[in-house]
């Protein structure tokens, strides 16, 4: 499979992985909320890196 | 004078700039700085965290909130658009379109005018109803050169001849995209009171009206431009010629896409009309005087295989029958059981409330996917049509995994794009930026609103390449607005998706994708300003029939 469409595909399972643990820090009183996001920031600039 | 809801921040010129901000970069970075959609997306989309927490106090619940709903939404449109590009990739590999170019060639009688709206217009609107996402041009272009048109006329009236259709096209992504933001957002509000439900079958009659509106001005769009390659002595004559054919198959078409999506299911409108058109069109205009043949034999293209019409289109015919098994019910005369047990199979997450610093809330609902997904079913019918292409000896070997590859490498693009769009999408919406923008837009436009939503819609398409993106992005803005203004949101939401379907000709990525099946690399410019010539015109004909229908019938309401 071509280069840049693995990277996209690394990219979109960072994504799920950020969602994923952005729903469980959700409730989970505000430090894990923000832990959380700074997690799914790192995987949405990881997925702009590969595109 | 409408006035800001005391759940969100004084009005003020600053405060509207600043919301408008994270769309005004995906425009700037997309348009002036080539960045790429999920780049555009994924900047935008921090830019809202920021301006979110900081100007609208939405605290890390509700932002973090807002992105798991974003990526959530996306899941059943990211469904239907990598299933049916695996069906149309095990279509493709039996090498079924040239059977299916070569009849409709045939039937033509030869004659140039009508291979041009048959296989230039009713063919990618039949291929967008159930496969878009450009395949309609990679497919339809291709057949157009072959057959001896100029590259840049094929290119240019596939573009164009596909994008009326997006809207009900691909099993009604675009369609879906249109509803969850506007309607669908207000689902947990209504919960239980079955109002969203209702609201489906009125969003999706205005939709189809003014998308068949859009189709009879696409047909006319691709006959003026076909003045450009006619001899000299010709152009006078081809209006005259070409009248009666885009008037037939504008009729044929629009009248089916409105019927289908109104009374049956909206999904399938664009493919039942798409399949209208390309039957009755290949059946009856060639038998009309003014289409008769020439007498020259035809010869069918190298490498066609033994295959009929009715195999060679078993996929698809597959696909159409279990949806209509599957989705077929008309209220109040026919329950569909099958529908029923299918829909009470689902998946989901509840998604907590989320209440800004200013009050500002989006209530709690259950976000939930069940099997009557279009996805779902476009599966089912991938691996059915593998089934019988294989008994008929039709599928080649290594197919199915090559359709999966090919599958990948053709939708990951699209997929990265709508994920980083809808999340900041969906964040704007649950911040309460696109309410106050929709707001700001309501106080300054008033009653010349319904002129300007197409320009909207056309906005979105051009920048994101996607009738389904400029939905997700511009949806909840435009009904926003229209309920501010107290005007029909069902036509002003149909004016956004006419127009953000009409856009995909005028996008540089659509345009990019004809540049390079037709080997015009470096050419999308020329094919950007006759497209988006013809989008101006087609935007602006939208707004008037919104002005009409609202401002002088007050109709939608």
């Amino acid at each position: 499979m071509p280069k840049a469409v693995v990277n996209k595909l690394l990219g979109v399972c960072a994504v799920v992985v950020g969602v994923i643990v952005l729903y469980v820090t959700l409730g989970m009183g505000t430090t894990a909320t923000w832990i959380g996001l700074v997690v799914c920031l790192a995987a949405m600039l990881f997925l702009a890196s590969k595109c | 004078m409408i006035q800001m809801p005391s759940t969100l921040p004084p009005m003020s010129a600053l405060t509207w700039i600043l919301a408008m901000l994270p769309l005004i970069v995906v425009l700037v970075l997309m348009f002036q700085f080539k960045v790429s959609g999920p780049r555009a997306g994924v900047i935008a989309w921090v830019i809202t965290l920021v301006i979110a927490y900081f100007v609208f106090k939405a605290g890390p619940q509700v932002l973090l909130a807002g992105s798991i709903k974003g990526v959530w939404t996306t899941l059943s449109v990211l469904f239907i658009i990598w299933s049916s590009m695996f069906l149309y990739n095990i279509v493709n590999e039996t090498g079924s379109f040239k059977v299916i170019a070569n009849t409709f060639t045939r039937l033509t009688n030869g004659n140039r005018l009508l291979q041009l709206l048959i296989l230039g217009w009713a063919f990618p609107t039949f291929v967008q109803g159930v496969c878009g996402f450009g395949v309609p041009v990679a497919v339809a272009t291709p057949l157009l050169i072959g057959l001896g048109f100029d590259p840049m006329l094929s290119v240019i009236t596939a573009l164009m001849g596909h994008s009326w259709g997006i809207t009900f096209g691909s099993l009604g992504a675009s369609y879906e995209a249109l509803y969850t933001p506007s309607f669908g957002a207000w689902a947990g509000e209504w919960a239980g009171t079955g109002a969203p439900d209702a609201w489906r079958a009125p969003l999706a009659m205005w939709g189809s009206i003014f998308i068949a509106f859009g189709g009879v001005i696409v047909g006319l769009c691709i006959l003026h431009h076909y003045r450009k390659y006619v001899p000299e002595e010709e152009k006078g004559s081809v209006i005259r010629k070409g009248l009666p054919a885009v008037l037939f198959l504008s009729i044929v078409m629009g009248l089916v896409m409105v019927g289908v999506c109104t009374w049956l299911v909206p999904n399938i409108g664009c493919f039942i009309a798409g399949a209208a058109g390309l039957g009755l069109g290949a059946l009856v205009l060639p038998k009309m005087k003014a289409y008769k043949g020439t007498g020259e034999e035809f010869k069918p293209q190298e490498g066609t295989p033994d295959l009929s019409f009715l195999q060679a289109f078993s996929g698809y015919l597959m696909l159409f029958a279990i949806v209509l098994v599957c989705l077929l019910e008309v209220k109040g005369v026919f329950s569909n059981p099958i529908k029923q047990a299918l829909a009470s199979v689902k998946f989901g997450y509840n998604a907590v409330e989320s209440v800004t610093g200013t009050g500002f809330t989006t209530p709690a609902s259950f976000q939930s996917l069940n099997l009557t997904t279009p996805g779902v079913l476009i599966v089912v019918s991938s691996i059915v049509a593998i089934c019988l292409y294989k008994a008929m000896g039709a599928l080649p070997k290594g197919a199915v995994g090559r359709s999966l590859m090919n599958t990948a490498k053709q939708s990951i693009g699209s997929t990265t794009t709508v994920i980083a769009m809808t999340m900041m999408a969906v964040v704007m919406t649950e911040s309460g930026l696109t309410t106050y923008i929709a707001y700001g837009i309501a106080a300054v436009a008033g009653s010349f609103f319904p002129f300007l939503a197409p320009f909207i819609g056309l906005l979105g398409g051009f920048v994101t390449s996607s009738g389904t993106s400029s939905n997700v992005l511009f949806a909840g803005l435009q009904f926003e607005v229209a309920n501010a203004l107290k005007i029909s949101p069902f036509i002003i939401l149909a004016e956004q998706t006419t127009a953000s379907s009409l856009s995909n000709s005028f996008s540089p990525g659509n345009a990019s994708l004809g540049t390079g099946v037709s080997n015009q690399s470096g050419k999308e410019g020329e094919i950007l300003k006759v497209t988006g010539f013809y989008n101006m015109i087609q935007s602006a004909l939208v707004g008037l029939l919104g002005i009409l229908l609202i401002n002088v019938l007050h109709m939608g309401l």
